[in-house]
């Protein structure tokens, strides 16, 4: 069935299509939606699910920490400051390898105080152990979401999926969401490897010594590289229902391309836009979105950008005091490639400012035809 | 690693977490050594329940609601019935102490309702209106309250003087024990002050009469229309009876001393009210006035005052304004000192009564023409004047009241044709015994009321201190169970297993089971800081519908409105349950140990005290104080 919904709502519907148990989440603009849409479906009774309205955040993450440990589906939903105040419990998620999904809404962090989309909350937390998969649209956030269930816990690792604020999270597009046996299909109950469970118990979470703790980062580490095999076979399983493809990066016009626009998050459409504005000037020019942000497919992106002159990417975030989050993620991923590109920087969009097809456009043709300078360029920025 | 023989757990640590870890870690593989931080082997090794210096018990505690009631009704246990959609249990619950439910489902106070945690969360449950349905339904249904059954208890021959709430008391709780009881009153129709005192705008007489049923069908006989005259001494009258409960009320009438006043003109209040209830004219002469016989009960076009601050000076004036007359109350104090149930006192003023406070009366004035004269010509009513004085609250008296001081010089005067005395009524022990001794002795009576003459007891209005319905009931099933226990050569006076409560109220029910306590582990009444709130939801509290101030005040019809079954359980449904286990589960939902156990058919919980580690965890989030942790 088609309907024209939010993209906060395509993800209640995921999560009532994948029949989760257990919701426990504390509202924040640009999220509340989610959560709030969830909690009629739960009083409506169209999904069965115990609905924990938490305190805040650290709690919302505690409590479906506590769900997932029996064995259940959990979700949770936050963005943010929300976001940061869990960050204690996603590590606490990751290194106790339960299949937690939590939608993301990318919001900037203040102060100042904002509401507005960029990437820094989600890419703040990229060493927690997380996977992370950023949407374009609101099919994507849905289809997404729905895969996130499967492919963590198959992995046995939490996973995010990350949508922008506002420009995703409370503009309404068509989705096409899939019927209920559709997906019972796809997405059985999930069957835990190991449970708290009052007939079998054990302790979990103790300590464990130096003989032994780093092994147990080695496994999260080996999950988190078998997981884009995982990915790519669950990704393909599910184009395969339903006719829609999601890889874990998204290439455009990259066939015959000299140069490539890399980012992620509705910024990726603006990107295949800008790249039809640039091919129309004879520039060969092609764009590639990154769904799957964590792990990062290393392989995938080399053979992608192998043999490209030059590769511009745009970040949303900054690590200040050095640049880009993903054009450090390039540089360092191609290093030891011997035909890499010339990879540039691009900081846009902070703080919710537009990037438009336009804009992107004229960027990259400058930096095409007057030569990228260094690590770091800022586009549409007041300087003087 | 292949794409689909990935696993969280590599087997072989899977296997070791299950069966014990073979090695020491040190040995193992990282394929050995499990990704999580999970214990070799189970917990239940570990037996938390060593550590523990206290321990958790489920308890019963006294709910606040029975502690504040007079009578010891189980209100928790029949809201809980009610709530469960057990009628047939809810009704034995409610009749296994309550003699009227009916009755005080319509004129009690409610001490229950002040004394109800929720009262300090959202509004108490109104638990009047749930007892008045529920006394309704029983009547109806006619059900008897269980009587005993077993053999071995002597029975006795009880002579009951009076047949008010207090004497009704007794015989209902002697009969149920399986004595013979006589109820004597001295009225053509039992009911004494139910009958002849509370208004029938409060209190249907039909339902009154199907309360008297239910004692006539478990074996009460009723002497009607027989004064008690005692020639010589009471003690005599243990000749013929086994044991006599006197309740004949605080007959003795106050007198608020107005000088000046021609016969017939000031008419006390309970006269009033008892000529009110049985038809005859409410005031002296009226056929005097030239009007028509039929309309003799017609107080139209007269102006009454009301003495006095009280329940009876309350119920005189709405009593008088319903036959029409104009009607103010003088008080001598303020509102906050009146002793008149606030809720009358509310009615009284919606229904359009004056009341004029810090006022006393003085004396009848001029112009006091003998009763039958001619009206004044002054606009129709008051053909006399009334000299009233002012008064301010001095310092409090033995009350704890402030004491009314006369200001000087504030005389006033009010028109007025009868003045209705509601200023006091006090027990007389001189109409029950000529007997000067006697007398005294009756005066001198412990809390089973015993007095002073062995085989004689009083009760009620006669020896209470709190003049209400619900304590003359109390004092009735007290003394009865007291008479009883001395008829089978067990009373203890100072054995106080089954009384409870602010009132020291007796349980019945327990008695009659062959108890002597009152069931509870703690009879300390649970307070709202005992509870945790954060489990309970808001829910308004709802009342019974009344007739709108215009339409009642035309006749003598019930004011409150039935309500519908729907409403009842609404309202039982808000109860908390104070110091009652319902079998929620939050204990076991909450307990670290998982040492709470809830057996999966009869959903009962207990402990399991090998796990239980004394944290009181289950203790603070229970909702209504029915864990206790004990050394």
């Amino acid at each position: 069935m088609k309907k024209v919904i939010t993209a906060n709502h395509a993800v209640s519907h995921a999560v009532r299509l994948a029949r989760v148990e257990v919701i426990a989440a504390y509202p924040i603009t640009p999220q509340t939606s989610v959560v709030e849409e969830l909690s009629e479906m739960c009083g409506r009774g169209d999904l069965d699910a115990t609905f924990i309205h938490s305190e805040a955040e650290h709690s919302a993450m505690s409590a479906a920490i506590g769900a997932s440990m029996t064995g259940v589906r959990a979700f949770t939903a936050t963005s943010s400051q929300g976001l940061a105040h869990m960050c204690e419990m996603l590590h606490w998620a990751a290194g106790s390898r339960l299949p937690v999904v939590m939608a993301e809404v990318n919001r900037s962090l203040a102060p100042p105080w904002t509401i507005y989309t960029d990437q820094q909350d989600s890419l703040s937390q990229r060493d927690t152990g997380w996977m992370q998969f950023y949407c374009r649209d609101n099919q994507e956030v849905l289809d997404t979401t729905i895969l996130c269930f499967k492919i963590a816990e198959r992995v046995g690792l939490p996973a995010m999926l990350v949508l922008d604020a506002f420009v995703l999270s409370h503009t309404s597009e068509a989705v096409e969401i899939p019927d209920q046996g559709l997906v019972d299909g796809f997405l059985p109950g999930r069957k835990a490897e190991f449970k708290l469970d009052p007939h079998e118990p054990h302790a979990y979470g103790g300590m464990m010594n130096v003989d032994c703790w780093m092994e147990s980062r080695w496994h999260l580490q080996n999950a988190m590289e078998a997981a884009v095999g995982i990915v790519e076979e669950e990704a393909a399983a599910w184009e395969k229902l339903v006719g829609r493809r999601l890889r874990p990066l998204l290439p455009y016009r990259m066939e015959d391309a000299e140069a490539a626009i890399v980012c992620a998050g509705t910024a990726a459409w603006t990107a295949t836009l800008a790249v039809d504005i640039l091919r129309e000037k004879g520039l060969k020019v092609g764009s590639i979105g990154i769904w799957m942000f964590r792990p990062f497919p290393v392989d995938q992106f080399r053979r992608m950008t192998g043999g490209l002159e030059k590769l511009i990417v745009v970040d949303r975030s900054c690590s200040y005091g050095h640049g880009g989050i993903f054009a450090q993620e390039a540089r360092s991923v191609l290093y030891d490639v011997d035909d890499k590109p010339e990879i540039i920087g691009v900081i846009a969009g902070l703080g919710g400012r537009e990037i438009t097809a336009e804009g992107l456009a004229n960027e990259v043709e400058n930096i095409i035809r007057e030569g990228g300078d260094g690590l770091i360029r800022w586009m549409d920025v007041k300087v003087k | 690693m292949s794409k689909t023989d990935f696993h969280i757990i590599p087997p072989r640590s899977l296997d070791y977490i299950h069966h014990g870890a073979p090695k020491p870690v040190a040995q193992m593989t990282v394929d050995e050594i499990p990704p999580v931080a999970i214990s070799w082997g189970r917990t239940t090794v570990f037996k938390t329940g060593s550590w523990r210096n206290v321990t958790p018990h489920y308890v019963r505690r006294l709910p606040p609601c029975r502690a504040g009631c007079p009578v010891g009704n189980d209100v928790e246990g029949w809201l809980e019935a009610v709530g469960n959609r057990d009628w047939v249990e809810a009704v034995r619950l409610l009749i296994d102490e309550q003699p009227l439910p009916s009755v005080c489902g319509r004129v009690c106070y409610h001490p229950c309702e002040t004394a109800c945690n929720r009262g300090q969360f959202d509004g108490a449950v109104s638990i009047r209106a749930v007892e008045r349905f529920l006394g309704d339904r029983a009547a109806r249904l006619g059900v008897l309250p269980a009587s005993r059954t077993g053999k071995g208890s002597s029975s006795g021959r009880i002579l009951v003087v009076g047949s008010g709430p207090s004497g009704l008391a007794a015989a209902w709780t002697l009969a149920r024990l399986g004595h013979r009881v006589e109820v004597m009153e001295r009225a053509q129709l039992p009911g004494g002050l139910l009958r002849y005192g509370i208004p029938a705008y409060r209190l249907p007489r039909d339902v009154l009469d199907r309360e008297l049923a239910r004692l006539s069908r478990i074996g009460v006989t009723f002497r009607r229309g027989t004064a008690l005259l005692v020639d010589g001494c009471l003690a005599d009258l243990r000749h013929d009876y086994d044991a006599v409960y006197l309740a004949p009320g605080a007959a003795g009438h106050r007198s608020s001393g107005i000088s000046g006043a021609p016969d017939g003109m000031v008419v006390g209040a309970i006269e009033f009210l008892k000529n009110v209830s049985d038809g005859t004219p409410p005031l002296p002469s009226p056929s005097l006035e030239g009007g028509d016989v039929s309309l003799s009960n017609s107080l139209i076009n007269k102006k009454i005052v009301v003495i006095g601050g009280g329940n009876s000076a309350i119920d005189a004036a709405r009593s008088a304004l319903r036959l029409g007359a104009d009607v103010t109350i003088l008080y001598r104090r303020t509102r906050a000192e009146m002793p008149a149930y606030e809720d009358e006192v509310e009615a009284a003023l919606v229904e359009g009564v004056n009341v004029d406070f810090l006022v006393s009366p003085v004396r009848i004035v001029e112009n006091a023409p003998p009763l039958g004269s001619p009206p004044v010509e002054r606009g129709g009513m008051g053909k006399f004047n009334l000299q009233c004085i002012r008064n301010r609250l001095g310092r409090p008296d033995d009350s704890g009241r402030r004491r009314p001081e006369p200001v000087s010089g504030s005389e006033f005067t009010v028109q007025v044709d009868y003045v209705v005395d509601a200023v006091g009524e006090y027990p007389d022990p001189a109409q029950l015994t000529p007997d000067g001794d006697e007398q005294s002795a009756l005066a001198a009576v412990d809390i089973w009321g015993r007095t002073g003459i062995d085989g004689i007891w009083v009760g009620g209005d006669f020896s209470g201190a709190d003049r209400t319905v619900a304590h003359a009931i109390g004092a009735g099933k007290r003394s009865a169970v007291a008479i009883d226990m001395v008829l089978n050569g067990r009373f203890d006076p100072s054995a106080d297993g089954l009384l409870l409560g602010f009132d020291r109220s007796i349980t019945v029910g327990r008695y009659l089971e062959g108890d002597l306590t009152a069931g509870y582990d703690n009879p300390e009444p649970v307070e709202v800081s005992d509870l945790n709130l954060a489990y309970h939801s808001h829910s308004p509290r709802t009342r019974l519908n009344e007739a709108s101030p215009e339409r009642r005040t035309g006749d003598f019809a019930e004011i409150a409105q039935d309500w519908r079954v729907r409403s009842v359980i609404r309202e039982a449904s808000r109860c908390f349950h104070c110091g009652t286990c319902d079998s929620c589960g939050n204990c076991h939902i909450f307990c670290p140990d998982g040492a709470v156990v809830r057996d999966p058919v009869t959903m009962e919980l207990s402990i399991n005290l090998d796990y239980c580690k004394g944290c009181g965890v289950c203790a603070s989030e229970c909702p209504r104080a029915a864990i206790e942790m004990w050394k």
